[in-house]
């Protein structure tokens, strides 16, 4: 299984240092070349060059890129983060894989985490404009934070292009078992996220 | 260990560190117990001064480590209980960059580690409150006391919240298993769950680099006391040893007396429609003896007359109209009607003569029955059975202490006092229960069907 999860989906070179860069997801929108820190594009078979990025100021975190950990019995990789800011502060949203291949993303905002798998989205954009917090939405869900985040950077691979200074808005709702939502909206669109909270304790980095 | 910056109070002047993370959102100033806004240039937001200050052992800027975890003091707020009798407790913010935010509690020499948890339902726990024993976790947690509130007594440094001094927090508190409890917490803009968790005092202050002479220790109970370990899981071990020791002992005693009473021996036993005199021996004097005569119809037992005598007398007789007993008159016969009588009588150890009689004499057919049964369970039974257990339970203590000092000695020997103490206290309850068991039968409906003498 550890085997597995560290094996790329396939490997490229950095068109800018000619590095090797692993690829973990086929779908794959965007990467940061560990080496040279530019940004490059994925498109279909090929990879573009798209600027020189800022490198994250290393933060002590549980979490750390390419670096399997252990969570109920199942093993995930990080293969990307993207940073953002609150304004005092800044969470980190890591794009994880699994062991068998499945993809998640785990919130981690000053020790508190939530695993949350991205699922057909059902919410409309519209919902940010009369949202409130306390609201209940459907018979489920009620809402518990609406904000706002800026991207400070990101490193490893993304699932969709990501620029420094992106601004996206999202709300966070809570179920009643204690499951968690969150709908983000950003330029490439709405996404919804459902998932729970996980203790932090329970995280053993393999 | 976190970072940590200076600045200087807005309100006094004075130093304050800052040392936690992105979500602090107040810090209050030592010298003159401004609460000062993070977020907004630290401009006051209100202030504890001639508050009350409480005699703690730690200090904001403390590190040490808890659950393996490096934590970082950053912030402390007393807390008090609205309602009499006045409880105070301290909790320490603690900081961790891995694992942001806890807090460290203290209560009169009780540690224990507290985190926010937000995989408790908080939207379920709404819907039914009045729910006890809400699970968490894999485990069941039940509500210790009936909710209370709480008001913010001291503050200083840093804190995630805005601190006021009038504002109420109500609480609930759920017991659960290995140390743990859940609190719920409902302030006016926050509905909160933490999970907490007993800690070792000793590693804790040792962790944090308190100093010997401000060390301070719960007070324990003389039972708590003697199962004291260095750490919880020990103790906590020793006192299920103690207890699942009792537990068979009190089963086994349990049994043991419940069968002493469901058991017998027959003495006798017999079908005859034959006047008879019979020699019977009775072994113990510790229970009583049952005497149960059956005639076919009611009629029939009207014309019976029954005795039990020693070599000098008659223990005691009963017939129709009347029941005479050595003791005294001790309750009357059978009613008309019944066609069975039940007797129970303390009988002395020794033989006895048992006797019937009738008249008329009986046709072929019909038949008495009686039936003469002693009790085979003695006292004396019970007192081997103790005596094995407390040998057996010796021997477990024994391999249960580690031989390694004059403490676990001595707390040998307490325990082992105490098993006696148990034991004997346990017997003078069992003697008791016999007691009022003797009591309770001897005016029993089955002793008042006993008759007057009319023995020769």
């Amino acid at each position: 299984m550890m085997k597995d999860i560290m094996t790329p989906f396939k490997s490229i070179n950095c068109p800018q240092c000619g590095d090797t860069l692993p690829l973990y997801f086929a779908h794959a929108k965007i990467a940061q070349c560990e080496s040279c820190q530019s940004t490059i594009f994925l498109e279909d078979e090929s990879a573009r060059l798209a600027g020189h990025s800022s490198v994250l100021a290393p933060e002590p975190s549980l979490i750390e890129l390419n670096k399997t950990f252990k969570y109920e019995k199942k093993y995930y990789l990080p293969v990307g983060m993207v940073r953002y800011s609150y304004g005092r502060g800044f969470w980190e949203e890591w794009w994880l894989k699994d062991d068998n291949q499945d993809e998640y993303w785990l919130s981690v905002d000053e020790g508190d985490m939530a695993l949350e798998k991205l699922v057909p989205n059902e919410d409309k954009a519209n919902i940010f404009k009369t949202a409130k917090v306390g609201q209940p939405v459907g018979s489920n869900w009620v809402i518990t934070e609406i904000d706002r985040g800026k991207c400070v950077g990101f490193s490893g691979s993304l699932p969709y292009e990501i620029v420094e200074g992106q601004k996206h808005n999202y709300i966070q709702l809570s179920g009643y078992d204690a499951s968690i939502k969150t709908i983000e909206v950003d330029p490439s669109g709405v996404r919804t996220y459902i998932g729970k909270w996980i203790d932090p304790f329970a995280i053993k980095v393999v | 260990m976190s970072e940590i910056y200076a600045i200087r109070c807005t309100n006094c002047g004075g130093s304050l560190n800052i040392r936690g993370g992105g979500r602090v959102t107040t810090v209050t100033c030592e010298y003159c117990s401004s609460v000062l806004d993070m977020t907004a240039e630290y401009k006051v937001l209100s202030q504890f001064q001639d508050k009350y200050r409480p005699t703690v052992p730690f200090k904001l800027g403390m590190v040490g480590t808890i659950k393996g975890v490096e934590w970082t003091i950053i912030g402390w707020v007393s807390y008090k209980t609205t309602d009499f009798p006045v409880e105070r407790w301290s909790e320490f913010f603690l900081y961790s960059p891995l694992y942001g935010y806890g807090w460290l509690i203290y209560e009169e020499g009780i540690l224990s580690f507290s985190k926010r948890v937000r995989d408790f339902s908080l939207l379920k726990w709404q819907k039914n409150k009045t729910n006890k024993m809400p699970f968490f976790r894999k485990s069941h947690y039940m509500l210790a006391e009936e909710p209370y509130n709480i008001e913010i007594d001291f503050v200083q440094g840093e804190l995630s919240w805005v601190a006021k001094a009038n504002d109420t927090i109500r609480c609930w508190d759920y017991n659960g298993p290995n140390h743990k409890s859940l609190t719920v917490e409902k302030s006016a803009n926050e509905l909160e769950s933490y999970l907490n968790e007993r800690l070792n005092n000793k590693e804790i202050y040792a962790s944090f680099g308190v100093k010997q002479e401000d060390q301070v220790e719960e007070e324990l109970s003389t039972i708590d006391s003697l199962f004291k370990e260095d750490t919880l899981e020990a103790s906590d071990k020793s006192r299920k040893s103690f207890l699942m020791q009792m537990a068979i002992l009190i089963v086994v005693i349990a049994l043991t007396i419940g069968y002493s009473f469901v058991s017998s021996k027959t003495l006798f036993e017999t079908d005859t429609n034959q006047p008879f005199s019979q020699l019977i021996k009775v072994d113990s004097s510790a229970f009583l003896s049952k005497i149960v005569i059956k005639a076919p119809t009611p009629a029939i037992l009207d014309t019976l007359k029954f005795g039990i005598y020693n070599r000098d007398s008659y223990v005691f007789t009963i017939d129709k109209n009347s029941l005479n007993s050595k003791n005294g008159n001790i309750g009357r016969t059978w009613d008309r009607g019944d066609d069975e009588v039940t007797i129970y009588l303390k009988l002395e150890r020794g033989e006895y003569r048992v006797r019937l009689n009738m008249s008329p004499p009986l046709d072929a057919y019909s038949k008495i029955k009686v039936v003469i049964e002693e009790k085979v369970v003695r006292l004396t039974y019970l007192l081997i059975v103790l005596a094995l257990l407390l040998i057996s339970v010796a021997l477990s203590y024994k391999s249960n202490t580690p031989n390694n000092g004059s403490q676990s000695k001595s707390q040998y020997l307490w325990l082992f006092f105490a098993a006696i103490f148990g034991y004997v206290f346990f017997g003078f309850y069992i003697l008791l229960f016999i007691g009022a068991f003797y009591m309770i039968a001897s005016y029993s409906k089955d002793a008042e069907n006993l008759w007057d003498n009319d023995d020769d």
